[in-house]
C-alpha cells in the first residue's frame, strides 16, 4: 500500500518514468483479465490500452480503500464486460448456475506426475478453460494464475464473495469433468 | 453417469477441492484420491497458464499513448486560452471607446461609490484565483 501511494503520487506529479512503471507494474494482471473475458487478442490488446488510459485519467479519484491493483482490476473487469454486452456475448453460462450434471468417478491408476508432464494435457486444459464462460475464465485466472484473493476478487468483479467461490467451484468441476473425458473414462 | 449432483456430493467435491489446494501448497506426497490428484493437477496447469503474451513494449507504448494525449490536450487547452484572449481583447478594442463614453454618462447621472466598488471587484477577482490555486495545491498533494 506504501508502494502505491508513491508511485500514485509520482504519476500524478508527472515524474518521468512514472506512468510507465505503473503498466509494467499491472500489465499482466489487466492483461489476463481482459484477454481471459474478451479471448481475441487484437481487442484484448486494444482494451487493455483503454484501461491505462482510463487509469490515468482517473487516477486522481483512487482513495486507497483497496490495493491499487484491485482498482485498477476493477477498471478492467468493467471494460472487458461492456466491450462483451456491446457484443452481445452473455458473460455467464446457464450452467454457470445449475447443478453440474457429470460428477463422474475416476478410477484409482491416475498418475499426477506423468499427466502433469504430458504436454497433451496443457493443450487439453486449454481447450476446457476456452469452454468455459468469460466469468469463469476471468475468474479461475485471477484466483490461480493472479493468486488474487477471494476478497480481492470480490471487490474487483463487484460480485459477492460467496457467488465467487460458487463460480470458482464450478469452473474447476467442468475443467476436471472435461479432463475426465480426454484422459479417459473411469476403471 | 449421474445426471444430478446432491448436496452431499456437491459437499465432498467442494471438500476435494479444498484438499487439493491445500496439497498443492503444501507440496504433499499424498496420493489418496485420484479426484484430488486431478483437482492439483488442473491447479498446476492454471499456473502455468497458456496466454498469449504481452507484446514486449506495451507500456511503453501506453505511457507514449497518454503522453501523445496529454501533449494535445495541453495544446488545445492553450489555443484555446490563446483565442479567448485575442477575442476579449478584440472586443475591448472596439467596444472600449463607445464602454468608456457610456460608463461617464452613467457615473455623471448616478452618484455611486466608485472606489469601493472597484474594490470590491479586485477583491472578489483576488479570491477567485486564490481558490483556484489552492483547489490545483490539494490536487497535487493528493
Amino acid at each position: 500500500m506504501k508502494d502505491d501511494r508513491a508511485l500514485v503520487q509520482a504519476v500524478l506529479e508527472r515524474a518521468p518514468g512514472a506512468f510507465e512503471r505503473l503498466v509494467v507494474q499491472h500489465q499482466n494482471l489487466v492483461w489476463h483479465m481482459v484477454y481471459r473475458m474478451v479471448q481475441q487478442r487484437d481487442d484484448a490488446e486494444e482494451l487493455s490500452q483503454e484501461v491505462f488510459l482510463r487509469v490515468h485519467q482517473k487516477l486522481h479519484q483512487f482513495r486507497y480503500d483497496s490495493a491499487l491493483s484491485t482498482w485498477i482490476g476493477s477498471i478492467a473487469f468493467s471494460i472487458a464486460t461492456r466491450h462483451l454486452q456491446r457484443k452481445r456475448i452473455s458473460l455467464v453460462d446457464e450452467s454457470d448456475h445449475e447443478e453440474g450434471s457429470l460428477l463422474e468417478r475416476i478410477g484409482d491408476d491416475f498418475d499426477l506426475e506423468t499427466a502433469h508432464a504430458d504436454r497433451e494435457f496443457q493443450t487439453h486444459i486449454t481447450e476446457a478453460m476456452n469452454k468455459l464462460s468469460p466469468i469463469q475464465r476471468t475468474l479461475v485466472t485471477l484466483y490461480h494464475l493472479d493468486e488474487m484473493s477471494l476478497l480481492d476478487i470480490a471487490r474487483v468483479t463487484e460480485l459477492p464473495e460467496g457467488t465467487v467461490k460458487n463460480y470458482l467451484f464450478r469452473a474447476r468441476l467442468k475443467l476436471r469433468q472435461a479432463l475426465e473425458r480426454k484422459i479417459g473414462e473411469p476403471a | 453417469m449421474n445426471t444430478s449432483i446432491t448436496a452431499h456430493e456437491i459437499e465432498l467435491e467442494l471438500l476435494r477441492q479444498e484438499k487439493a489446494e491445500q496439497r498443492e501448497l503444501n507440496q504433499s506426497n499424498e496420493h489418496d484420491d485420484a479426484v484430488i490428484d486431478q483437482y492439483r493437477l488442473i491447479h498446476r496447469a492454471l499456473k502455468q497458464s497458456d496466454i498469449t503474451a504481452l507484446p514486449s513494449n506495451f507500456a511503453f507504448r501506453v505511457a507514449q499513448q497518454v503522453q501523445d494525449f496529454e501533449e494535445r490536450a495541453q495544446f488545445e487547452n492553450i489555443s484555446m486560452r490563446m483565442t479567448m484572449i485575442i477575442l476579449i481583447l478584440a472586443g475591448l478594442f472596439f467596444a472600449a471607446p463607445a464602454m468608456i463614453e457610456a460608463l461617464q454618462r452613467i457615473s455623471a447621472t448616478v452618484t455611486l461609490p466608485w472606489p469601493m466598488l472597484w474594490a470590491t471587484i479586485l477583491a472578489l477577482a483576488f479570491a477567485g484565483i486564490l481558490d483556484q490555486a489552492s483547489s490545483r495545491y490539494w490536487l497535487r498533494q493528493r
